[in-house]
């Protein structure tokens, strides 16, 4: 009877102190219309790419950084860091670094005064060569071609968009939903200065 | 001929023990190899000099990549100790690393130090290492068509003090400082630090009662001789934690609080207009914690715990506006509120556990910029929860028979606040619950039995404008089973399996419409046998199969079959351990390779 009441208790104190208001989340904003970027419960790796796709396009940093995991880092190829690394900062490229690099970005296209939907573009295709695993546990190497543009940037504009080959070390936390714990960035085959890769494109923003 | 003889002889007479210890660990996934080897040795010469030496190498392979990455490292000391409580000392070290990407060096890096020692601890209590030398560094960096190289050297200094007294009977403190410098011709750095801690036990009167105070302090450089910029980083840090004295039986609770500071930035030698203002790197991280728990043991077996901690923290960050040359000042201040409670009753073998625990992390962003004329504002203010309610239990219903369940419910809810983002607010719950139970048949072999059922189920705070659509649930089940018999060595004979199936789609009206399914499959069996009492192998064979099943498109379904061969073993040598494991994967599609999966670890001490 005596362990009966302390166990109830316990579960009622447990439950009050959590049960109040200091705990509660604030009310959001009504949505603006038009403003919804498509998002997707990151079930399988693939997913995760297709959200970064759509978050990068619409300028979401929010939803941007929802694709990356806490211990997310950055890491340029390594003859980037050797050509450029004099001028720009790669090292230590982390979440942090990332979110701010990323609305350095998304305030930088935000002037440039070109229409909503030309801003940032972002393509991720396939690599016919290593194709994704089919049921992967616990983390996941994909690849993919890329093609970014940051509409008026010196490395990554329309005429001389990004383009590289990027593994993505994915890894999926206890709920089952996948994010990038690693972007490895690499030249593409047939590198030309002509198309400077991601990682050279967002360092002259960081 | 004479002398070299005597040389030898003298050696000979010095030569004593020596403790040498060797261990590689060579790792290979996939494409990627890594490779680390290290060597030690240790000896006293005599009663006064000693030797210490170290060597390591590192590589880092990766054929995916065409890349390769290597390390060298050597160190190397000795030290004479002509009295006690001094000791002089002369160090070597010698690093070397390079990078090689597409069958070119691209990064080449060679650096040196010597420095002389001198040790002094005149009392138990107080210790003074100082050390003076030099550094010489040689890089090569290809660029292109041409190579940059150069090289850098200069004087090496540090001084650190260090001291820890019991001052009364219950009260003690340490101090501690230190000065680092590296100078060169292209490169100074160099830090300061200072640490003072001191605790308190509390008298009789408030038996069970502590206090703890610490204070901590640090500056770091970097100046660059052929640049005006220089980069400093001064850091402050204090906390404070009491154990409160007993004030029940049974009951004791502790109380901590902390304050930290760090402040990065750039000074300019000749500041100029962008000089003045800072640089988009300058980073200024305040933050405040508090936080307590209590634990009440109210019977024998059964226990309480309790915790509550809030961590604030601001970062201060500079950011750039287009058609704007000044930086403008930004900053957002995360609060992050955490309780949890866990009740834990164990009535004879059992033991059964309630776990409550709720999170709560705000971020607001603060600051305003200009552009084009418009002042704009960070737009990703948001708030996440996090709550989790369960109850596990681990009951023996005789000597071989364990049951084990978990039942668990978590909720989580990420709160966009700003209009622009709010639209994708969204709210997932999971729900789980996972019996099992454990057989001891004896001799080593135990059955193992568990079964998970689990679901996701996520609804927008707007479908209205979510483009995610309606509702989202996802599930899964997965069981393992195993029988097998694990010797002390690890070596394994048995057979296991793991099943696993999940599915999502929208779930609407009550209607679940799936749009894909994933199917994975695993039976391994394991043949372990010991080739003598201290040798056991295991080969091992398993079946991969996985499915993924595109439900809602007119994607064919994508099949893997895949064969894993592998050999593990662990040897205890007479000073030493062998570890050994390799896995050699097989698709049955052509257009998969093969691959390897592979670690072998020794570790020796001659």
């Amino acid at each position: 009877m005596r362990y009966r009441s302390y166990i109830v208790l316990s579960v009622i104190a447990a439950l009050a102190v959590t049960s109040c208001s200091f705990f509660e989340p604030r009310d959001p904003e009504d949505p603006d219309p038009g403003e919804a970027i498509p998002w997707q419960q990151p079930y399988s790796p693939s997913t995760v790419v297709v959200n970064l796709e759509n978050s990068l396009e619409g300028r979401s940093i929010a939803m941007t950084m929802a694709c990356c995991d806490s211990s997310y880092m950055f890491v340029a190829d390594g003859a980037d860091t050797t050509d450029f690394g004099g001028s720009w900062n790669f090292g230590n490229w982390n979440y942090q670094v990332e979110q701010n690099t990323l609305m350095n970005i998304y305030n930088f296209v935000s002037g440039s005064g070109l229409p909503e939907d030309s801003l940032v573009y972002v393509v991720m295709n396939f690599v016919p060569e290593i194709p994704d695993p089919v049921a992967p546990t616990d983390s996941a190497d994909i690849w993919r071609d890329y093609e970014i543009v940051v509409a008026g940037s010196d490395y990554a504009g329309w005429e001389n968009s990004a383009r590289g080959r990027v593994k993505f070390l994915m890894v999926e936390d206890t709920y089952g939903l996948w994010s990038i714990r690693r972007w490895f960035d690499n030249r593409p085959d047939g590198y030309t200065v002509e198309h400077y890769t991601w990682g050279v494109a967002k360092a002259t923003f960081r | 001929m004479r002398n070299a003889g005597l040389i030898l002889a003298l050696l000979a007479g010095m030569a004593s023990a020596v403790t040498m210890g060797y261990s590689i660990d060579l790792d290979q996934i996939k494409d990627r190899v890594n490779l680390m080897n290290s060597i030690s040795l240790y000896q006293q010469l005599t009663s006064r000099i000693a030797l210490n030496a170290t060597a390591s190498f590192t590589g880092e392979k990766n054929s995916d990549l065409d890349r390769f990455v290597d390390g060298r490292s050597g160190t190397a000391s000795l030290t004479f100790t002509p009295m006690q409580g001094i000791e002089f000392g002369i160090n070597l070290s010698r690093v070397i690393s390079s990078e090689e990407k597409n069958g070119d060096l691209i990064r080449d890096r060679l650096s040196n130090t010597t420095s002389g020692q001198v040790r002094y601890t005149p009392y138990s209590w107080l210790s003074v290492n100082m050390s003076l030398g030099a550094h010489f560094v040689d890089y090569m960096n290809p660029s292109g068509d041409s190579t940059i190289t150069g090289y850098d050297e200069g004087g090496v200094r540090n001084v650190d003090i260090s001291m820890n007294h019991t001052l009364f009977q219950d009260l003690s403190g340490s101090v501690s400082l230190g000065e680092h410098r590296t100078l060169g011709y292209q490169k100074n750095s160099g830090s300061e630090n200072l640490s003072l801690r001191a605790s308190y036990d509390f008298p009789r009167l408030f038996e069970g009662g502590s206090l703890e105070a610490q204070v901590r302090a640090s500056k770091l450089f970097t100046t660059y001789n052929d640049s005006n910029r220089t980069q400093r980083q001064d850091d402050l840090a204090s906390s404070l934690a009491l154990v409160v004295p007993v004030p029940f039986e049974n009951v004791s609770m502790e109380v901590s609080t902390g304050w930290a500071y760090s402040n990065r930035f750039y000074e300019y030698a000749d500041p100029d207009s962008s000089g003045t203002q800072g640089d988009v790197l300058d980073r200024k991280e305040r933050s405040r914690d508090i936080s307590s728990s209590l634990r009440y043991q109210m019977m024998e077996n059964l226990k309480l715990h309790f915790s509550l901690s809030r961590d604030i923290l601001r970062v201060d960050q500079k950011r750039t506006a287009i058609g704007e040359s000044e930086l403008f000042d930004v900053y957002y201040i995360d609060d992050d509120r955490m309780f949890s409670a866990t009740l834990d009753y164990t009535p004879g073998d059992c033991r059964i556990s309630f776990y409550r625990a709720v999170q709560l992390l705000k971020r607001d962003t603060y600051g305003t910029w200009t552009e084009m004329g418009i002042v704009r504002t960070d737009n990703f203010d948001y708030d996440q929860t996090r709550q989790v309610l369960s109850l596990s239990s681990e009951i023996p219903l005789s000597s071989r028979i364990t049951l084990d369940a978990l039942i668990q419910g978590q909720s989580r809810e990420t709160i966009y606040i700003m209009s622009e983002q709010s639209g994708n607010s969204k709210r997932s719950s999971t729900y789980s619950i996972q019996p099992g139970f454990r057989y001891d048949a004896g001799g080593n072999w135990t059955l193992d039995e568990s079964v998970q059922f689990s679901a996701d189920y996520t609804t927008f705070l707007f479908p209205e404008t979510s483009t995610a659509g309606s509702d989202l649930l996802f599930r899964r089940v997965t069981t393992n089973s195993s029988f097998q018999r694990v010797s002390p060595d690890s070596t394994l004979l048995g057979i296991s399996h793991v099943f696993r199936f999940q599915d999502q789609g929208s779930y609407l009206n009550s209607v679940f419409l799936r749009s894909e399914e994933v199917i994975n499959n695993v039976i391994k069996f394991n043949l372990g046998f010991h080739v003598s009492s201290n040798i056991g192998l295991t080969p091992s064979y398993a079946w991969e199969y996985q499915q993924r099943n595109y439900l809602s498109q007119t994607i064919p379904s994508r099949v893997e079959h895949i064969h894993h061969l592998g050999l593990r073993t662990r040897m205890n040598l007479h000073n030493g351990i062998l570890n050994l494991s390799l896995t050699r994967s097989f698709y049955s599609r052509d257009d998969r390779e093969s691959y390897w999966k592979a670690s072998v670890g020794l570790n020796y001490q001659f």
